[in-house]
Formats: structure tokens, C-alpha cells, sequence
């Protein structure tokens, strides 16, 4: 209902309204001769931010298609891998905020970086703010990846040097 | 120097032992001050307090002013360029740097002692550079102030970019509340009244008048960050803000004592007891920068991390 309405409203000139990424998606892969899309091209003619981001799908698409087969699994698997660190990310944030339930599902991590992970968050922050990490992980079906979620804590409070050495430590003695 | 004066200097400047041997400092000179006062209790003699105050007490305010400034100096080049926390450890050292210019030029060049080679001029030279330098010790502090204030501020943004900055509890606001309206009561009695009980205004009054302002902002930030810390638990990093909240705290006590024992408001013991809390802030000040550069330098030294890890595996299991 309210995309309906604030479709209905960029397509009639009301001011600050703008085409959803969605519908200039539509209008980057289909026909811009079709009917539907005039309204949208009479708006990309008038505002230089929606013809910026047109513009910038239109090369994304044209790059995907230009690619092999072979880079465009590996970039797939680059974009999975970054969102995945991003909800653990966000999950992390939430924990530290106290956001996440108390209780947790399981009572111990099963992935030994995991471990090792909240355990240096315990050493250089503290215990709650480690059983709040081990919270995060904890959350969804499969146990998250920790390491890139508690990096940028270690990046702010220890400095990038500290945190690069920390992470390798981790990572190398599991 | 020979090798072995620098081996034992070494020794007892290893930074995993540092914040240890500033707590075991102070409380050898906590004690040493309690035994001055006994003695000054007993005997009558004020000479036990004063000696006290003005040798090993100026020298270990200088000594923990030089342990910040070059553990701060240390922790600020731990940090790589673009680091969140860089800028912050820079104006922490500056704020360091500041404080020992004011211990210097007020706790060794402002008192006639044998530690103040103005001390060994002419008499009448010798008298007025010492009472000139104590009055400029007092510009330092709030230059000292102000400078951690920024330093705080970007903690602060760092704590709420992780999610992990604290809200202020009835207790808090009770506290600023108290220390806010003890600024503002002196602000009228003394700044903004019309008889100026202090003398005549001055650029060095003005300045000064401007640390009890800036000690409330210190307080709010230590206080925020005190709560952050204490949603995180007991960790190397919380550590060295919960030293610097505790300094800040101790300063305002300490400035509160002096204002109540100079109208006369608390019983003699407790002004005593005020007197020693300089000491406390001040090594609690040097503490900050010891926890942060131990926690830094353990995380770049492979043997120390996994040591560390290992004797925090032994600690009980998560919940």
C-alpha cells in the first residue's frame, strides 16, 4: 500500500519522492520504450541523483554480463561472504547493545575460532561483553563467523596493527 | 649509565608490570604519608607534612606525569594512521605533556624547596620567580582538562559506533547534579560577584576560573564512559578508561575538598584525607595508558596473546 502510494506520487511530480531501486532495476533490464517507464524516464530527466544511480546499475549490469561464468561465481561468492559478515556484523552491534535475548540457545560455541574469538573479546574487553559476542553467534540456525563481526572493535580500540595480530593469532593457533 | 642501571631500569619499566608497580607505588607512599602524619599528630612539628608533601610527594607527582606522557607518547604511536582512536591518543598526550609542565613548573619550580633550582638564585630573585611559577602552574590545568575533554569526546563517538556506550543512571545524574551546582554557586560567589573576593581580575584568573566548567565535562564523559565499560565487564581496553574515570572522579573530589576545607564545611580528618587524593588521581592518570599499551603490545607479541588467552580459557565457561 505505501509502495503503491509512493509510486503514485514520484510518478506525479510531488517533490522529495523518488523511484524505489527496484523500479529503476526494472527500467535498467527492460524496454525504456515500454509505456510503463515514461513516467520514470520523464523523472530521470529532471533529477540528476536517480540518473546517477540509473546510471551506475546500467554499468553494473553491463560489467555482469561482460564477465565469464567462472568470475561471476567468484564474485557471487566475494558478495555472499560480505553479507554473511555483515549480519554478523550487525548481530555483533546488536549483542554489544544488549538487543539480543538473554538467554542463549546453546551453551557452549562449536567453532574453535568462534572460541578463541570471545575469548580475546573476554580478555581485552570483558567477560559480559564476551558472553554477548558468544550471544550473537549463537543466534541463527548455522553458528556465525565471529572473527570478521569483533575486527572492527579490535580496529577502534587496539588500532589496526594490534587488531591484524590479533585476528592472525586466532586464526593460526586453531 | 651502566648496562646494569639500564637492565634495572628496564626491568621495572616492563609494561606488563607497569600498572602493577604504579598501584604498589602509591601505596608505599600512601603509607609513608600516614606515617608523616602520625608523626606530625604526635610531635606537633608541621615540618613532618610539609617535608612529606614537598619531596617524596612533588616527585611522585612529576615521576607518574612523566610515566603518562611516555606511556601515552608509546600508545599513540601503537596506533597506525586513519585509526579510529589516534587522534584521541594524540590530544591524551598533549593533555599528559600539559600536566607535566604544570607538576614541573608548580610542584618543583612554585615551592621553596631544595628540589627548585630557582631556590639557589639571590634571595629576593629567588622569592618572586617562585611565586611567579606557582601562579603560571595554575594555567596548566585547564589547558591539561580542556585537552582530554577532546580526547573523551572521540572515545565516546567510538564506544557509540560499537554499540557499547552506557546511559546515565539516577545515581550519575545525582552526582553531576552536585558537582554542576557546587560550579555554578562558585561562579557566583566568586566570577560574577561584583566584589571579586579573590582580587582584582586577571587573564590568569580567567583562565583558571574555566577548570571547574571544564571538570563537569570531564565528569559527564567519564561517568558515560564508566557505564560503557562497566556493559562490557573487566577487559584489558576497560581497564585503562575506568583508570581515567577514576581520575577524573578523584579530581573533583580532591577540588571539592579543597574548596569545603578552605570555608571551613569538613572536619579535620577529612581534609586530611583530601590531601591524598591527589596522589591517587594522578597515578591513576599513569594507569590509563599502562592498561592500553600492555593490551597492545600482548596483541602484536604471538607467545604473550596466546599466554594471556590461555589463563582466560581458565576462567569459568560462558553462560
Amino acid at each position: 500500500m505505501v509502495n503503491h502510494l509512493r509510486a503514485w506520487a514520484w510518478r506525479h511530480g510531488v517533490p522529495g519522492l523518488h523511484p524505489s531501486i527496484e523500479e529503476l532495476l526494472s527500467w535498467v533490464d527492460g524496454d525504456p520504450t515500454l509505456p510503463a517507464h515514461r513516467a520514470l524516464e520523464a523523472h530521470l530527466a529532471g533529477c540528476r541523483m536517480c540518473g546517477e544511480d540509473a546510471h551506475r546499475l546500467r554499468d553494473a549490469r553491463n560489467y555482469w554480463r561482460e564477465i565469464g561464468s567462472e568470475r561471476q561465481y567468484h564474485q557471487t561468492s566475494l558478495l555472499k561472504e560480505g553479507l554473511r559478515n555483515l549480519e554478523a556484523s550487525m548481530r555483533a552491534w546488536s549483542a554489544l547493545r544488549g538487543f539480543l535475548p538473554e538467554s542463549p540457545r546453546r551453551h557452549f560455541l562449536r567453532n574453535a575460532v568462534n572460541l578463541r574469538s570471545t575469548r580475546a573479546v573476554k580478555l581485552y574487553f570483558g567477560q559480559e561483553a564476551a558472553n554477548r559476542i558468544a550471544r550473537s553467534a549463537q543466534q541463527g540456525a548455522q553458528e556465525m563467523h565471529l572473527l570478521p563481526a569483533i575486527k572492527p572493535l579490535f580496529n577502534s580500540f587496539l588500532g589496526r596493527r594490534a587488531a591484524d595480530s590479533v585476528a592472525r593469532h586466532i586464526v593460526r593457533t586453531v | 649509565m651502566s648496562s646494569r642501571a639500564i637492565a634495572v631500569i628496564n626491568f621495572l619499566l616492563r609494561e606488563d608490570a607497569v600498572p602493577r608497580r604504579i598501584v604498589s607505588s602509591t601505596v608505599v607512599l600512601l603509607l609513608a604519608g600516614v606515617l608523616a602524619f602520625a608523626a606530625w599528630w604526635h610531635t606537633g612539628d608541621p615540618v613532618w607534612i610539609r617535608a612529606y608533601f614537598y619531596y617524596p610527594g612533588a616527585l611522585f607527582f612529576i615521576a607518574c606525569s612523566l610515566l603518562e606522557v611516555s606511556l601515552s607518547y608509546r600508545c599513540w604511536r601503537q596506533f597506525s594512521p586513519g585509526d579510529l582512536l589516534r587522534p584521541a591518543w594524540f590530544v591524551i598526550l598533549l593533555s599528559a605533556v600539559a600536566r607535566l609542565m604544570g607538576g614541573l613548573v608548580r610542584h618543583i619550580g612554585g615551592l621553596e624547596t631544595w628540589l627548585n633550582p630557582l631556590s639557589y638564585l639571590p634571595a629576593n630573585w629567588s622569592h618572586s620567580l617562585t611565586q611567579r611559577s606557582f601562579e603560571l602552574g595554575e594555567l596548566f590545568s585547564p589547558l591539561s582538562m580542556a585537552l582530554l575533554a577532546i580526547g573523551l569526546i572521540q572515545v565516546l563517538r567510538a564506544c557509540r559506533r560499537h554499540g557499547v556506550l552506557g546511559n546515565l543512571r539516577p545515581l550519575d545524574i545525582v552526582l553531576l547534579t552536585g558537582v554542576t551546582l557546587y560550579t555554578v554557586y562558585y561562579f557566583s560567589q566568586v566570577v560574577f560577584s561584583p566584589l571579586h573576593p579573590e582580587g582584582p581580575v586577571t587573564l590568569r584568573k580567567m583562565i583558571a576560573w574555566t577548570s571547574d566548567p571544564l571538570l563537569c565535562v570531564l565528569l559527564l564523559e567519564a561517568i558515560l564512559i564508566r557505564r560503557s565499560t562497566a556493559n562490557l565487564g573487566w577487559g584489558w581496553i576497560s581497564r585503562c578508561w575506568v583508570s581515567y574515570t577514576a581520575a577524573i572522579l578523584l579530581t573533583s573530589l580532591g577540588d571539592i575538598g579543597l574548596w569545603a576545607s578552605a570555608h571551613g564545611l569538613v572536619p579535620y580528618w577529612l581534609e586530611a584525607a583530601s590531601w591524598y587524593v591527589w596522589f591517587i588521581a594522578s597515578a591513576s592518570y599513569a594507569l590509563g595508558p599502562a592498561y592500553q599499551l600492555r593490551a597492545m603490545l600482548c596483541a602484536v607479541d604471538e607467545g604473550r596473546f596466546h599466554r594471556a588467552l590461555l589463563a582466560c580459557a581458565e576462567a569459568p565457561a560462558f553462560p
